[in-house]
């Protein structure tokens, strides 16, 4: 035996010399510790190590790239909306614009044309001005395909979206473009005038979105197709209060402050996005005091943090609706009595109650109850089975029930819905109780189940959306105005809005300058939307974003994660 | 023997070939013809808005068109680009390839270092419980699902016990000099002891997770070899000649049994090259398993077709390296 003892003895020698040499290692000597949470406070720690000037905030996945105009990920804009400016932004926790690089604006009475008044004396991170033709750059740059800077592999997806389209396409061959935007011209260094082909009530929103943050055009041609990846050089040169640092692909970001920023200084010198993509490892991470704040928190870990008092947690407000789409192209959805059967056979309120971690209220309206035009006078549909039984009457004695209705359930987590498999059964079942049979179809998300429902196979479908500029047009018109087959489809199966009254309306509020106006149609628009049941809103979720007890200054926002004014005591 | 390693160097190419067309063929099944339209506009998704990326990126054309456009790529010494991120697949490689290779060498190290000693007093002390203790957490190793026990390493290890940190390859603030991007390799290159300590100090606990399967495997190899070279005729005569069980063990023993335990270590460094999803995911470790998953759920076919390649190639040159070895351990083979 003591021979094989002495045989085993070198291994175990370099065994425990390893994990030694591992529990041993210091970090750094120049950093300070934090205090972690109570029940580990008494123990030997080496790891909550952390830097005051240096806040570190943990999410995900890394950025896909730092140009604003290239992305559409959310861990993208996370950083970009501290290094990039737009003409507008939102205020502070609010969706409402204020003036950002541009300090005013006026437009002409048909709202075809706009000028902006530049803020003067800003720079770029490279040291550049920031005028009217660095405006003008960016815009050829975005609206013009064959511009030598909107590159090859480029999707400005927001750019399509929000401005309808690029210069020269006319993809319905309606003889007209698809876009409304004409062109933006230099007046004078401080002055921009854009000129529109029809006018675009939610403009104003639409610039203050992170996408549209301007670039500097002389970094931009200096890296060429390699701006905004890591290989970049310059990687990111805009104008916001952060530049960027340094960034070590699927590490870390870091920004630092902008010393030239025209605005007030941040609260924190750094702040580093740490990537951990595990949300239980991100939450013990926070809960270790290794970070500072997380983002995208798994449902199970809010009540652990709900307890520990080294932890603070901060619900944003809701910007995002999940609902219960019905597809009126396929029996027996076109009846409204089938529609209102099924509006009152679930019990919101239990979903919000089982399915969520006290970051979810029932919804009403198809948009958030923060944003304008949202109308709270809409009558609820209430759980009742009575009533639902009674409308199942009707809609059985006008249609014939298929066997199996298709019911579409996400087969991956959304941001609005943590639950999808288990809110997905609950609402089978409530079909189930008033004698609706349903087979949940849950094919891959992105090869399978998006182009089905887009393309209106699915009966009845459960989805969702965020939104992005602050504007009802963004969530109602996206919906409802036909874009495509989900909701509504003709005998050829080409998209059609769900109701054409529904469809004038949501269009008309679309093109008026009057904001109160605009404000009347859409809150008109929430009831008829309730009265037609295009689709059932079921839940507003409120995304929980989690700090360190010792961080303050965090300003919650419907639309962005902005970190300026956060910092360490 | 150079004639050996040559020929096969040459038949990795035809199989390089074929794997890169069988993934080719399958990420076309998988994605029908909406290719990463989900990942880029989620739920902006609309057939028209597809329709442009597919056709901005080629993916319109035949199969065989695309395939021939990418191999003239590959040879030419390009991967293409990432679709989700647009960045240079080769770039990528060279920056999560490292940090894999750096963990999966320290799970092998510890791998080897726990799996043959246990495996050679199993099989030493045959049917004791020695041996039964050894097979037991043997079997604990290769079953104990690896999130599992990742999570368990950082919830008492680091978060408890605050021994260890709870992810990422360095801590905030430590700076070091990226020459080859494996971060021990490159401290100790620059001599930043402090970047040391703490790179070594990260990868113990992933490592650690790691190394529990290959080493449970290793051990019941080792034992299955051990026991069957203790039976043989020279040990008996070793023993005859009233040598020390110690020398008999390792010297006449262990040495006859290393080749399949060899063979096991190269094919398991070879799955642990792969890149361990569960591993890098719960660690934070920014390495191939977490980088070619992602991508394969948004339908990216460079990042795909770049990586498999990569695997593909390890996976031979391991092979390779484990026959070459044969000859170094056992002089009775020879390869001509």
């Amino acid at each position: 035996m003591s021979n094989v003892r002495r045989l085993a003895r070198p291994f175990l020698v370099l065994a425990i010399g390893w994990m030694s040499l591992g529990a041993c290692a210091e970090p750094t000597a120049t950093v300070v510790p934090v205090p972690v949470s109570s029940e580990s406070q008494a123990l030997p720690t080496t790891a909550p190590l952390s830097d005051p000037d240096r806040l570190i905030f943990a999410h995900p996945a890394d950025a896909a790239k730092l140009d604003p105009a290239d992305v559409t990920d959310s861990e993208s804009l996370l950083i970009t909306w501290h290094l990039y400016e737009g003409l507008t932004r939102y205020k502070s926790g609010t969706t409402e614009v204020e003036p950002s690089l541009a300090t005013s604006w006026a437009t002409s009475d048909d709202g075809l044309e706009w000028t902006f008044t530049l803020r003067e004396g800003v720079t770029f991170h490279d040291g550049t001005p920031f005028d009217a033709a660095a405006v003008v750059w960016n815009f050829d740059r975005w609206f013009d395909e064959a511009n030598e800077f909107h590159f090859d592999d480029w999707d400005f997806a927001y750019w399509a979206s929000m401005f309808q389209g690029y210069k020269d396409t006319d993809a319905n061959a309606d003889g007209e473009p698809d876009s409304f935007f004409v062109s933006a011209e230099a007046v004078d260094p401080s002055t921009v005038k854009m000129t529109l082909s029809r006018p675009n009530a939610p403009l104003l929103q639409n610039l203050a979105m992170g996408n549209f943050g301007f670039s500097s055009p002389t970094a931009v041609e200096t890296a060429g197709a390699s701006y905004g990846t890591p290989g970049g050089n310059p990687i990111a040169a805009g104008t916001g209060p952060y530049k960027l640092a340094d960034w070590q692909s699927g590490e870390f970001i870091l920004i630092e402050t902008n010393a030239d920023y025209w605005g007030d200084a941040p609260s924190t010198s750094m702040i580093e996005f740490r990537v951990i993509p595990d949300g239980s490892a991100r939450y013990l991470a926070l809960a270790a005091g290794e970070i500072d704040g997380m983002n995208q928190v798994n449902p199970e870990d809010i009540e652990s943090a709900n307890e520990d008092q080294n932890v603070q947690v901060v619900l944003e407000p809701a910007n995002n609706v999940g609902y219960l789409g019905f597809n009126q192209a396929r029996a027996p959805w076109g009846n409204l009595d089938c529609r209102l059967a099924v509006a009152h056979a679930i019990d919101r309120q239990a979903i919000v109650d089982s399915l969520y971690a006290g970051d979810a209220e029932v919804a009403h309206n198809m948009m958030p109850p923060k944003l304008w035009g949202y109308n709270a006078a809409v009558e609820q549909f209430e759980y009742n089975a009575e009533l639902a039984a009674t409308y199942m009457e009707a809609c059985s004695a006008a249609e014939t029930l298929p066997d199996e209705v298709v019911f579409y359930v996400p087969p991956v987590q959304r941001f609005y819905f943590p639950k999808p498999k288990e809110l997905g059964e609950f609402v089978q079942a409530s079909l189930s109780a008033i004698g609706i049979n349903s087979r949940i179809e849950s094919p891959d998300w992105g090869s399978v189940w998006l182009p089905a429902v887009r393309e209106g196979q699915a009966d009845i479908f459960l989805l969702g959306w965020g939104g992005d500029n602050g504007d009802p047009d963004n969530f109602l018109c996206q919906f409802f105005c036909g874009g495509d087959a989900s909701f509504n489809s003709d005998a050829e199966g080409n998209p059609m809005p769900p109701n054409a009254e529904l469809d004038t309306l949501l269009r008309e509020a679309a093109t008026l300058s009057d904001q109160a106006a605009r404000q009347a149609l859409y809150e008109d628009a929430n009831i008829l939307i309730r009265d037609t049941l295009p689709a059932l809103p079921l839940v507003h979720r409120s995304p929980p974003v989690l700090f360190r007890s010792n961080v303050s200054g965090y300003a919650p926002s419907p639309i962005q994660t902005i970190l300026s004014g956060v910092s360490k005591n | 023997m150079t004639q050996f390693v040559l020929r096969r160097l040459v038949l990795t190419v035809p199989v390089l070939l074929g794997i890169t067309v069988v993934v080719f063929a399958f990420m076309k099944l998988v994605g029908r013809d909406t290719g990463p339209c989900a990942a880029l506009l989620g739920e902006r998704y609309t057939a028209q808005r597809c329709e442009e990326i597919t056709e901005r990126y080629g993916l319109n054309d035949h199969p065989i068109v695309q395939y021939r456009r990418y191999l003239g790529l590959t040879l030419s010494g390009d991967l293409g680009n990432s679709i989700l991120t647009k960045r240079p697949v080769t770039g990528e490689l060279l920056r999560v390839f490292p940090a894999t290779a750096e963990l999966a060498l320290a799970a092998m190290l510890f791998a080897v270092i726990a799996g043959i000693p246990l495996g050679v007093i199993a099989a030493a002390r045959h049917n004791s419980s020695v041996d039964l203790g050894a097979m037991i957490f043997a079997l604990i190793g290769v079953s104990m699902p690896v999130f599992w026990l990742g999570l368990m390493l950082v919830y008492v290890l680091a978060f408890k016990l605050g021994w260890f940190p709870t992810h990422g390859r360095l801590s905030s603030g430590v700076e070091l000099e990226t020459i080859t991007n494996l971060y021990v390799v490159d401290s100790l290159l620059t001599g930043n002891m402090a970047a040391l300590r703490d790179s070594l100090h990260h990868i113990a606990l992933p490592a650690f997770a790691l190394s529990t399967i290959p080493a449970a495997i290793i051990a019941r190899i080792t034992r299955s070899a051990m026991l069957e070279a203790l039976g043989q005729d020279y040990v008996r005569t070793a023993h005859a000649k009233g040598l020390s069980e110690f020398r008999v063990v390792s010297r006449h023993a262990l040495s006859n049994a290393l080749l399949p335990v060899v063979t096991v270590i190269g094919l398991q460094t070879g799955f642990l090259l792969s890149g361990a999803v569960l591993t890098e995911t719960i660690f934070a470790w920014p390495g191939m398993g977490r980088w070619i998953v992602s991508a394969i759920s948004a339908n990216d076919t460079p990042v795909v077709l770049g990586g498999v390649l990569v695997f593909a190639t390890v996976f031979v040159l391991i092979n390779l390296v484990v026959d070459v070895s044969y000859a170094w351990l056992d002089p009775r083979i020879r390869y001509t």
